[in-house]
């Protein structure tokens, strides 16, 4: 049976803290300065590469039945990778489409479709 | 590579000016306990691990526990992002030895600074959202009329997100160090670098400019780590 409950909405307090939460993520995965060239991680027992969030995010089991994110094992290539590197979706192991964009469509100068820059008014 | 078995490795999360030690009571991931490994004048925070830490929200949260707790110790951190392993010691200090030139030079850039963030939404962005709806209903005409207003409504909420970029930037133009914006057509991200002691009259400047221009939705979070200035 349908939960037929009104959606609730969020209180300031729990909406500052989401916001909060989301900002945090969002740093320590997307910034922050690199030891490595990559960051590597192993979840359940995969040898991850990610870049981002979203797949830092996503459930290691969600990974492996969408295939959706660049698993790699360091000296190895990733399984389901063509001899260019590419998988089935054509993404490069930067997750880079056959245009050179990334998931989220920016270039590999970060500019987006519009030619718009991640840092374009960097001071 | 990552370590396996009961091979003890290290999880890193700031690079401090040697002498700089986490206090004893400051827990990183899994709740491990802290130290440096110091070399060539800086000092790198870590805890051992028998084991690569799984990835989550929580995790996250113990990694930015460590940086806050080096910001909160008086010193500007070179802050690492989430998930930095080491091998060894010896990793660490050959890690030290390679990037110290250029982890002095940001230790010295960073001095005395924090970060403030802010998320904003122009308020034409949700309408915009709205703009195709009910698409079951439309005959080709209509919906490639609907399409051509929704392109023209997104390139206004975009040129509404960039004025408002502007226009924090110069309200905030007194104590704003260095910026990174991130401005998509919905939304505005952006992050400025600012002294400690500046943070509390930026924050002041940024929120009166939102509350002038009817912002839709608009949040400053912050202080952090400088994060997004390494």
């Amino acid at each position: 049976m349908a939960d037929e409950r009104p959606a609730r909405e969020l209180t300031r307090v729990e909406a500052e803290e989401r916001l909060g939460m989301v900002e945090l993520v969002h740093r320590v995965l997307d910034r922050g300065a690199l030891i490595h060239g990559d960051v590597i991680i192993s979840v359940a027992g995969i040898d991850l590469v990610y870049v981002g969030l979203r797949v830092l995010l996503a459930s290691a089991e969600t990974m492996r039945q969408k295939q959706a994110l660049p698993l790699r094992t360091p000296g190895r290539r990733a399984a389901g990778r063509d001899a260019a590197g590419r998988d089935a979706a054509g993404r490069d192991a930067a997750g880079r489409d056959a245009a050179g964009r990334d998931a989220a469509g920016r270039d590999a100068a970060g500019r987006d479709a519009a030619g718009q820059d991640d840092r374009a008014r960097d001071g | 590579m990552i370590a396996r078995g009961m091979a003890e490795g290290l999880v890193a999360y700031a690079v401090l000016p040697q002498g700089v030690l986490p206090a004893p009571d400051v827990r990183g991931l899994e709740g491990a306990p802290t130290h440096a490994v110091e070399a060539e004048g800086l000092a790198l925070w870590v805890s051992a691990h028998h084991h690569a830490p799984s990835p989550g929200a929580a995790a996250a949260q113990a990694h930015h526990a460590v940086v806050a707790a080096a910001l909160e110790g008086g010193v500007t951190p070179v802050p690492l992002r989430f998930g930095q392993w080491l091998e060894d010691t010896a990793a660490a200090h050959r890690v030290l030895r390679e990037r110290a030139a250029e982890w002095h030079e940001t230790l010295e850039r960073l001095a005395g600074m924090v970060e403030l963030g802010v998320r904003a939404e122009p308020a034409r962005a949700g309408s915009a959202a709205r703009s195709v709806r009910g698409g079951a209903a439309m005959d080709g005409t209509a919906y490639m009329r609907s399409l051509l207003e929704r392109h023209a409504e997104r390139r206004a909420t975009a040129a509404d997100a960039d004025a408002l970029a502007d226009a924090l930037h110069a309200a905030g133009a007194d104590w704003i160090r260095q910026k990174v914006v991130d401005a998509r057509p919905a939304w505005l991200s952006a992050a400025y670098l600012v002294g400690r002691a500046d943070a509390p009259p930026l924050r002041d400047a940024l929120q009166r400019t939102a509350r002038e221009r009817a912002v839709g939705s608009f949040a400053v979070t912050g202080p952090w780590p400088p994060y997004s200035f390494t």
